[in-house]
């Protein structure tokens, strides 16, 4: 492979997927049958129960088709899309991340720009990423750091630490809500639950928004 | 049984609907599907229709892939600028383009089973396409980006599907 970043789809039926991004210039796979068109994309066919291991340098742009088998990509990616019907995801650094998964936790550390994450029920957790769009059918959604966010879920607690001025959305059917802002922000906030308790400890202003809306379960927001 | 014209098959389901009618009730919860038959009904081209109604969620079919495209784009707008806490219309679609075989008013066969499990991969207010309907449809005429996902396996369907998140531009 040549050029820079380069691209990786990864599909398996079950069986771990694990992609390693270190500084190197060359691609190396242990498992499953590799391809490399013309436009330089390798694809590897993990076949209906193999392992698949990958090395690539760091930044490279991978895509995962999973059935079932865990995903791991350790290290620090480009672009990174991950489907996969059950088993857990682990995601490292990357600029931009998109995962559906219909069970089984989603864990991102860092995402740089927007971080996508579609589940239909199991955990979702992110470190840091510059955006967030999270949606849950049942499970809980946690982030640790974000500049703006667009969280959905019907049930499962949502926690969420954000940068001052970020702009937040969260619609919840059932579960609590806790936003965390930095001390001294001070955002146009709206919460509202149609049988839950609601409290915002931040001084109301207009650096940032934050709007949450529940059916049910209680709405914390702190600038602490 | 007899053949159906290729088309456009599109899957809706609203998410947390579930949830909702356990806590709401289900007079709050037809309120929300009644709302959501209003939009649809009012947005459909001459040459589109509502297949089936399956819960909460809708079975479309077009008989042009731009407009189905546009129209559900459209929808999901719709849907966006309405939502909230007492009207969680929060939907998630999947469109294919196939060849379903007729069975009075309604559409059966793999395309069938295969959009609704298009439609299970998407989120909240997404709109997620096949290949298929990506090539049948001349996208160069509709402001949209495509946002490819690669190759996904989708439950009773043994190769992987390409499939894309499709947005407004």
């Amino acid at each position: 492979m040549s050029g820079d970043p380069q691209r990786i789809m990864v599909s398996s039926r079950s069986g771990r997927v694990h992609v390693v991004a270190r500084p190197r210039h060359d691609v190396v796979v242990r498992g499953g049958d590799s391809t490399t068109d013309a436009a330089g994309v390798l694809t590897v066919d993990g076949g209906p129960s193999d392992r698949v291991e990958i090395e690539c340098p760091e930044g490279t742009h991978v895509t995962v088709g999973a059935s079932s088998g865990r995903v791991v990509l350790d290290g620090s990616f480009g672009d990174v899309r991950v489907t996969t019907s059950s088993g857990r995801v682990e995601i490292g650094r990357a600029v931009s991340v998109d995962v559906r998964s219909a069970s089984g936790a989603v864990v991102v550390d860092d995402c740089a720009g927007e971080c996508r994450v579609v589940a239909t029920s199991g955990r979702i957790e992110v470190g840091r990423a510059g955006s967030l769009v999270a949606d849950n059918g049942s499970g809980r959604v946690v982030a640790g750091r974000v500049g703006g966010a667009v969280v959905h879920t019907g049930s499962g607690r949502i926690r969420i630490g954000a940068d001052a001025s970020s702009s937040l959305t969260v619609r919840s059917v059932s579960g609590a809500v806790e936003v965390d802002l930095p001390v001294g922000s001070t955002p146009a906030v709206h919460v509202v639950s149609t049988s839950g308790r609601t409290r915002s400890e931040c001084a109301p202003g207009t650096d940032g928004a934050v709007d949450i809306e529940t059916v049910t379960g209680r709405i914390d927001v702190r600038c602490r | 049984m007899s053949a159906q014209p290729p088309g456009a098959l599109v899957f809706t389901d609203i998410v947390g609907f579930t949830q909702f009618t356990e806590q709401q009730g289900d007079e709050r919860a037809l309120a929300v599907l009644d709302r959501q038959d209003a939009i649809v009904r009012a947005h459909l081209p001459t040459d589109a229709r509502v297949v089936k109604e399956l819960g909460d969620g809708l079975f479309l079919w077009f008989a042009d892939p731009c407009a189905a495209v546009t129209t559900c784009l459209t929808l999901q707008e719709q849907f966006a600028a309405e939502a909230g806490r007492d009207l969680p219309l929060w939907v998630r679609m999947g469109v294919h383009w196939g060849s379903p075989r007729r069975r009075g008013d309604d559409l059966i066969g793999h395309d069938v089973n295969l959009t609704a499990r298009i439609a299970a991969i998407a989120g909240a207010g997404e709109l997620v396409v096949s290949q298929m309907l990506v090539e049948a449809a001349d996208l160069r005429a509709v402001d949209v980006d495509l946002h490819e996902l690669g190759p996904v396996f989708v439950r009773g369907v043994a190769a992987p599907v390409p499939l894309y998140r499709l947005v407004r531009t």
